[in-house]
């Protein structure tokens, strides 16, 4: 019995009572390492439906030049002011990926009197976030579809 | 069992409920939908700007019944489209002219 309960330096239920001590803190760190990774998943998620929605907003709202991707709105010469939901056909020919090294556009898609895909990238992602956007194409209301992928 | 060197039994029993508590705590994680708002006002905008164009109250109420699963309609203080009040909403509204410049108050609420 001596021999059991009076060590050099620990005896038997100090030694038990630091194993249960230290199992339980590895629980609880193995815990916070998959919440860790879960917020870590999450704000990938938020950051790909951020840029696509940026992306589409820019699309039905704003005239770009360069990359119709960017604004494919219709600019008044006369009223020098941009037409936001107003989309020309004509502009769809300048569609051109964006420079991103993490996010890129898979697709867009518009529906009115039939559907029509205008863009699309062959890149492959399983990481894909949808969204859905109205406007004026040539005059006729239609439903434009935003498929943008992480890489 | 209530002896030890450092600690007891009591103790020990303590820190593994201890540890037990800290694990059920759940950690701030953000909500799923967070630009679900966002999403939804910028898609009434829409409406708004492409039924300025065109003011139309027999279309404006068939584009709100075929794009939105529970939205309300209102035009004048008249309700068109009438959806499901729920928990969580968000409203547009925007002063329209139809085709003699008379004005028109429309409101559209989205239910989620």
């Amino acid at each position: 019995m001596n021999i059991m309960n009076k060590g050099f330096i620990f005896t038997t239920d100090l030694l038990l009572t630091v194993i249960i001590v230290l199992v339980m803190l590895l629980v609880f760190v193995i815990f916070l390492n998959n919440q860790t990774q879960l917020f870590v998943q999450k704000e990938k998620y938020n950051y790909l439906e951020e840029k696509t929605i940026f992306v589409a907003d820019s699309f039905v709202k704003n005239y770009s030049e360069e990359n119709s991707m960017l604004g494919a709105c219709i600019f008044d010469e006369q009223k020098k002011r941009v037409l936001s939901n107003e989309i020309s056909s004509i502009n769809f020919l300048n569609i051109k990926q964006i420079n991103l090294d993490d996010f890129f556009i898979k697709e867009i898609t518009i529906s009115n009197i039939t559907t029509k895909k205008i863009f699309y990238d062959a890149k492959i992602s399983n990481n894909c976030f949808g969204i859905k956007r109205f406007a004026l194409i040539d005059g006729i209301k239609s439903k434009i579809y935003f498929l943008g992928c992480l890489i | 069992m209530n002896k030890g060197f450092v600690l007891s039994f009591e103790a020990t029993l303590t820190l593994i409920l201890f540890s037990l508590f800290l694990l059920i705590t759940p950690l701030q994680i953000q909500n799923q939908n967070d630009y679900l708002e966002l999403i939804i006002l910028q898609q009434e905008n829409d409406f708004l700007k492409i039924w300025s164009t065109n003011f139309s109250p027999v279309q404006m109420a068939l584009d709100v019944k075929n794009n939105f699963d529970n939205a309300t309609l209102i035009i004048d203080n008249i309700t068109l489209v009438s959806g499901k009040p729920t928990k969580n909403s968000v409203a547009s509204s925007a002063i329209l002219l139809d085709n003699f410049l008379i004005e028109h108050k429309v409101t559209i609420i989205v239910y989620y």
